[in-house]
């Protein structure tokens, strides 16, 4: 018990520490689990899965069939469609979208972009 | 001679607290591993043995001490999994402990210091773990470790306190010992 006298403030500081320093795994296993679910934009016309875009290099991407155009873009890890010859727009107007589930869809033209994790689409498979 | 004697002296007691450390290791084996997920991983009993060298010693013996209590207790008891295991925690708390053992009358106690030891006793386990398993998840089971660590820590601190008090009665070893411990 007389040891227990000589215990110093800089013991406990060491124990507080060292529990502090001992949780920090769970944040770098929590930001690299985001990492590993790396959204990605499905494109899909008329039901049928015609590119897959990586959100992680900004590009813009144009689909062009019987006169039917729309053009994407991918920024900031971000996708928005930038323009379409379609007449009511709406896809347009949708804006920038970047997390899983989201879609954008340009109905005359049946143009669907859908976000999905990548470990999702593992999952389908 | 008296210098020879001091050699003589210093080797003596590195082969004593030799032995005392693969006792220990031999012991710690007969518990059941406390960390179901590494095989190989211990509790670091030796760490009493390693806090001993450390204020006796000089630390280039401690280095020595801890090599070949390592390859003699792997030799001993377990395989090479349990080797890299225990040098990692060992070396890792080894090295630690002698990076804050200076600060002991004042700062700290030899409690603290060995807590810190117990902690890194097992934080190089589990790094040995993070390699073999090549996941990094492992990690997740630092937060147990380090209480694990801490309480080993503190039985270990409590030993070499009680341990350091017979040692000092030795004639030969009264004024290599770091006073005020």
């Amino acid at each position: 018990m007389e040891i227990l006298k000589r215990l110093k403030p800089g013991d406990f500081l060491i124990v507080v520490i060292l529990l502090i320093i001992s949780f920090t795994p769970f944040f770098m296993v929590h930001n690299s689990k985001k990492e590993g679910n790396q959204v990605i934009a499905i494109v899909k016309v008329n039901n049928r899965q015609v590119k897959k875009l990586s959100l992680d290099h900004d590009q813009k991407w144009q689909y062009q069939r019987d006169g039917k155009i729309n053009i994407v873009q991918v920024k900031n890890h971000k996708i928005r469609a930038i323009d379409a010859n379609c007449k009511d727009q709406v896809c347009v107007k949708e804006g920038w979208k970047s997390k899983s589930g989201d879609t954008i869809v340009c109905l005359p033209h049946k143009f669907l972009v859908e976000l999905k994790n990548e470990n999702q689409i593992d999952d389908d498979k | 001679m008296t210098e020879t004697n001091s050699y003589l002296r210093t080797y003596v007691f590195t082969g004593i607290l030799c032995s005392q450390g693969i006792i220990l290791s031999v012991v710690e084996q007969m518990f059941p591993a406390p960390f179901f997920f590494a095989p190989g991983a211990r509790l670091g009993l030796t760490n009493i043995i390693t806090m001993m060298a450390l204020m006796i010693l000089p630390f280039k013996d401690c280095i020595l001490l801890t090599f070949l209590r390592l390859v003699l207790a792997a030799l001993m008891t377990g395989g090479t999994s349990t080797f890299f295991f225990a040098a990692a925690g060992s070396f890792l708390s080894l090295f630690l402990m002698k990076m804050f053992l200076p600060l002991v009358p004042r700062f700290l106690s030899i409690i603290g210091v060995s807590i810190l030891g117990g902690v890194c006793h097992n934080f190089g386990q589990l790094l040995i773990a993070v390699l073999l398993a090549q996941s990094k998840y492992v990690l997740l089971y630092l937060p147990l470790l380090t209480v694990f660590g801490i309480l080993s820590g503190t039985i270990v601190g409590l030993v070499s306190s009680f341990l350091m008090h017979y040692v000092d009665a030795l004639s030969f070893i009264k004024g290599i010992i770091n006073k005020g411990i």
